[in-house]
This record gives C-alpha cells, sequence and structure tokens, in this order.
C-alpha cells in the first residue's frame, strides 16, 4: 500500500473508531442546536440586570462558538486516549509514527468540519436577520474547532486517561467560555489569550459587519499553527506510539 | 474501578444488614483504593477547582452590583461586589463539574465489573453505597478546596451553611453523573456534564440573571440560593438547604434505579 493509501486507511479508523457509536453520532448532529438554542433562552435572562447586557445575537453566537469548540476539544482527547492502543498497532504494522499522528489530527479534524459545518447551519436559521459573511463565519468556527481540537490532543497526550483529560479540557473551556460571551463583566490583560479569544472576535466580525481584522485572523491562525506544533511535539516527546 | 473488590465474598455471607454494610464497605474500600492508584486525579481534584474559583474572583471587576439574594425573611435586594457574588456561585459550580464527572466515570470504569459482582452476590444498592462514599470523600475534598479559595474573594456570613450549599451541589451532581454513567457513553456523558451545570448554575441560576420559573426546578436552583443567602443574607434561607437535601436524595434514587436496571 502506498503512503497515500496507508494515511487514507488511518484515517478511515480514526473515524470509525470516533463515529462507531451511535450516541456520538447524535451527538455531533444534535447538540449545536441544542446548545446554541440553550444559550439563547439562559442569555436573555441577563438582560434585567443593568451593565450586563447580553442580545440574542450574542448569546447565539456564544453557543456556536461553544458548541463547535468544546465538541472539537473532547473529541481530541477521546481520540488520543482511546485511539492510543489502535495507534500502537499500527506502528507495529509498520505505519511511521508521526504517519499516525497526522492520520488522527486529520480525523479530528474532519469531524470538527462536520461539527462546525452543522453549528453554522443552525446559527444562520436562527440568528435574528441576515448574516453579512457566512463563509467567514464558518472559517471562525473552524479556527475554533481546530483550537481546541488541538488542545484536546495534547491534554490528551500529557494525562494519558479519559477522565483527568475530560477534568482538564472542562475547567478550561468552561472559564473560556464565558470570559469570551461578555455575559459577565471581566478585566484582565490575560484574557487576550485565552484560546478562543480570535475566534471569537472573527466569528463577532464575521456576523456583524461582514468583514474581518486582519490581526485577527493573523492571531487565530497562529494560535492554531502554535498548538499544532505543539501537539505533534507532545505526541512524539511522550512515545506512546513508538 | 471495582477491580479489587472479591467477588466470592458476597456468596458465603448471610445476607443480614452487618453483612451487606460489610460488602458495602469492601465496595467502597476497592473503589477508594483505585481513586488512590491514581496521583494525577488526585491533584486535578484539588488544583482545578482552586484555579476555576480563583481566577473567576479575580478577572471580574470590583464593583458593586445589586442582585436578589434570598434570605429567612424572603428575597431582599443587596449591593454586594461582583467578585464575591461570582466566587459564591463558582464554588457549587466547581463542585458539580468535579463531582459530576468523576461520578460519570466511577460508574463507567465498573459497568462490566458490576456484573460479574452481581452474579457474585452482590446488591445493586451495596455497589451503589460504596461508589457513593468514594464520590462523597472526593465531594468533601473538592467542597474543601472550593470554599477555601473562596475565602480569598468572600468570607460568607454563614460559612457552615455555605459548605453545605457546595456540598449539596457536589451531591446533586455526583449522582446525576453516577445515572448518566448508566446510559450514556463517555463522550456524550462528558459533554452533558460540561454543558448542563454551567448553564444550570452559572446562567439560569446566577443571580444577575432573571431566569423563567421553569428553571426553580433545575438540580442547580437550591445549592445556588442556599450558597448566596449563605453568603451574603443576615438569616440564611434554609428551605433551599431542605429542597436541596431532597435534591440529593432524588438524584440518588435515580442512580440507584439505573444501577439496578442495568444489572438485571
Amino acid at each position: 500500500m502506498g503512503t497515500v493509501g496507508r494515511q487514507r486507511a488511518a484515517v478511515a479508523a480514526g473515524l470509525r473508531s470516533t463515529l462507531r457509536e451511535p450516541t456520538t453520532v447524535v451527538l455531533l448532529l444534535l447538540l449545536p442546536p441544542v446548545v446554541i438554542w440553550t444559550f439563547d433562552v439562559s442569555m436573555q435572562t441577563f438582560g434585567a440586570t443593568p451593565g450586563v447586557e447580553v442580545g440574542a445575537a450574542e448569546a447565539e453566537r456564544g453557543g456556536a462558538l461553544f458548541s463547535t469548540a468544546f465538541l472539537a476539544g473532547l473529541l481530541g482527547v477521546f481520540q488520543v486516549v482511546g485511539a492510543a492502543e489502535a495507534d500502537g498497532r499500527l506502528v507495529v504494522c509498520g505505519y511511521r509514527p508521526a504517519e499516525v499522528v497526522s492520520a488522527r489530527l486529520v480525523a479530528i479534524g474532519l469531524a470538527s468540519l462536520l461539527v462546525a459545518g452543522i453549528t453554522l447551519g443552525t446559527f444562520l436559521a436562527l440568528v435574528p436577520g441576515d448574516v453579512p459573511a457566512p463563509g467567514l463565519a464558518m472559517g471562525a468556527l473552524v479556527l475554533a474547532a481546530a483550537t481546541y481540537a488541538l488542545l484536546g490532543v495534547i491534554v490528551g497526550s500529557l494525562v494519558g486517561r479519559e477522565l483527568e483529560g475530560s477534568l482538564a479540557l472542562v475547567f478550561l473551556a468552561d472559564f473560556d467560555s464565558f470570559t469570551s460571551l461578555d455575559a459577565i463583566p471581566t478585566e484582565s490583560p490575560l484574557l487576550d489569550y485565552t484560546p478562543l479569544t480570535y475566534a471569537g472576535r472573527l466569528l463577532e466580525d464575521a456576523t456583524t459587519t461582514g468583514s474581518i481584522a486582519a490581526g485577527d485572523l493573523l492571531a487565530a491562525v497562529g494560535y492554531v499553527a502554535l498548538l499544532l506544533v505543539a501537539a505533534m511535539a507532545v505526541v512524539e516527546l511522550r512515545g506512546e506510539i513508538a | 474501578m471495582s477491580t479489587d473488590a472479591d467477588p466470592d465474598a458476597g456468596v458465603t455471607e448471610p445476607r443480614s444488614g452487618g453483612a451487606r454494610r460489610s460488602r458495602a464497605g469492601r465496595a467502597a474500600v476497592a473503589e477508594l483504593r483505585q481513586v488512590l492508584r491514581d496521583p494525577l486525579l488526585l491533584v486535578l481534584v484539588v488544583v482545578l477547582p482552586g484555579y476555576f474559583v480563583g481566577v473567576w474572583g479575580w478577572i471580574v471587576p470590583d464593583e458593586p452590583i445589586t442582585v436578589p439574594i434570598a434570605g429567612g425573611a424572603g428575597v431582599v435586594d443587596h449591593q454586594v461586589p461582583l467578585p464575591e457574588l461570582i466566587a459564591a456561585v463558582i464554588a457549587p459550580l466547581a463542585g458539580a463539574l468535579v463531582v459530576g464527572i468523576t461520578g460519570l466515570f466511577a460508574v463507567q470504569r465498573a459497568r462490566d465489573v458490576d456484573a460479574r459482582l452481581g452474579v457474585a452476590g452482590y446488591r445493586p444498592s451495596e455497589l451503589l453505597a460504596g461508589r457513593l462514599a468514594v464520590l462523597g470523600a472526593i465531594g468533601i475534598v473538592v467542597t474543601g478546596v472550593g470554599v477555601g479559595v473562596a475565602r480569598l474573594h468572600v468570607v460568607p456570613a454563614h460559612p457552615a451553611w455555605f459548605v453545605l450549599a457546595v456540598g449539596l451541589a457536589c451531591g446533586i451532581y455526583g449522582a446525576i453523573g453516577s445515572v448518566l454513567g448508566q446510559v450514556l457513553d463517555r463522550l456524550p456523558g462528558v459533554y452533558f456534564l460540561l454543558f448542563a451545570p454551567m448553564i444550570d448554575m452559572m446562567l439560569l441560576q446566577n443571580p444577575l440573571a432573571d431566569p423563567p420559573a421553569w428553571a426553580a426546578w433545575l438540580p442547580g436552583h437550591h445549592p445556588i440560593r442556599l450558597a448566596t443567602s449563605a453568603a451574603f443574607a443576615e438569616t440564611v434561607a434554609i428551605e433551599h438547604a431542605l429542597w436541596g437535601g431532597v435534591a440529593v436524595v432524588g438524584a440518588v434514587t435515580l442512580a440507584a434505579a439505573a444501577t439496578t436496571l442495568r444489572m438485571r
């Protein structure tokens, strides 16, 4: 089998391991609409407090960002931890570790793309008024998904267990989501560097003005590139599939 | 998590109350031993709630905000600093997140072993009692950490009631995690336990929000009301402690039913 064929087989194995559980497939399809709707209902309750204003579009945008990013993040953790044994067997069968790692990342990326697409469809259906740049909004959601998928891979590789990896990711994700929602006033320069900051700004611009700031795009892509390098390094250094 | 339990123990012992307690105790010891073998889990159980509560109290502006707080004489508007309010809400939330997800995994890891122990004579109630005992121990640790770190930002007017509020949040969501562990796979279960406590406790029960009436039926309602009451009110709205206790009993009953059905 050639390199491309081997990659394809490894990616297919990764996707199968992600999608073989019926509940996971249902989750991928149903959660984005449920989360966006829930955010919409929940955030409306903040309207009565002076100084705390969250409109319907902001709430739905927060829900879209949250559902896309964290589903991808959990897929990252579960893929890395759950597939470690199978990946080890692929290496025994002659795959190079780098091939297995990249196949794993491609599988997570494809699943994230699916989630981003479903989320965007739901968002476009629910958000009041027209979205000026749906293509840019899709790009922002894909960047958010990629950011958290890679964080999931890093956490999963470092921790090596689903429970501990899930706990670490959940606390990071919950914090990140709330600070990017602006439901509760926050003030700290550190919040400019949380994982969803730039993807969130891109999504906001794409859904409000229709144009995005080049600096935010560079920062979001740079964030993903750095995490990609870190993920590859962590997986290789851990040597779990060697 | 029950891999160390002696599966033969239940076969030879009579089904007296003492023997049942003994088997439940052995199941609890086996579960606890499994947790203690996992130092990373112990570290996370201590560090994550501490970081969560501590950072949240630090990033919000130190400004007073007027919010309705339940007290012994009813709901009264109080002016409280935002970091104190957020710390009082985040401490129960952190507990719910940790104990809920740990409960889910505790059940997931033990599902196959439970079936074998069932064949060996263990009753579902005995296995569940052992598991809940360990979740309770984790809940006590998380409560201690959460309340301790929250004190950096807020000194509750009624500390014991505040501790109880955090403990109730741990108990309710720990039992919900145990139920979900019986009916869902890990990925959907974690996803649910990521969203549900946050939407429930941080958004819908937040004193900054004006929630719809049905939000009072959500699991986080009474723990958050009790926590904010204990932190800021002159007298505590004790009815939230009572209803929170009822919610814990209800959630544990559901967990028992799910465990029994699963072992049949």
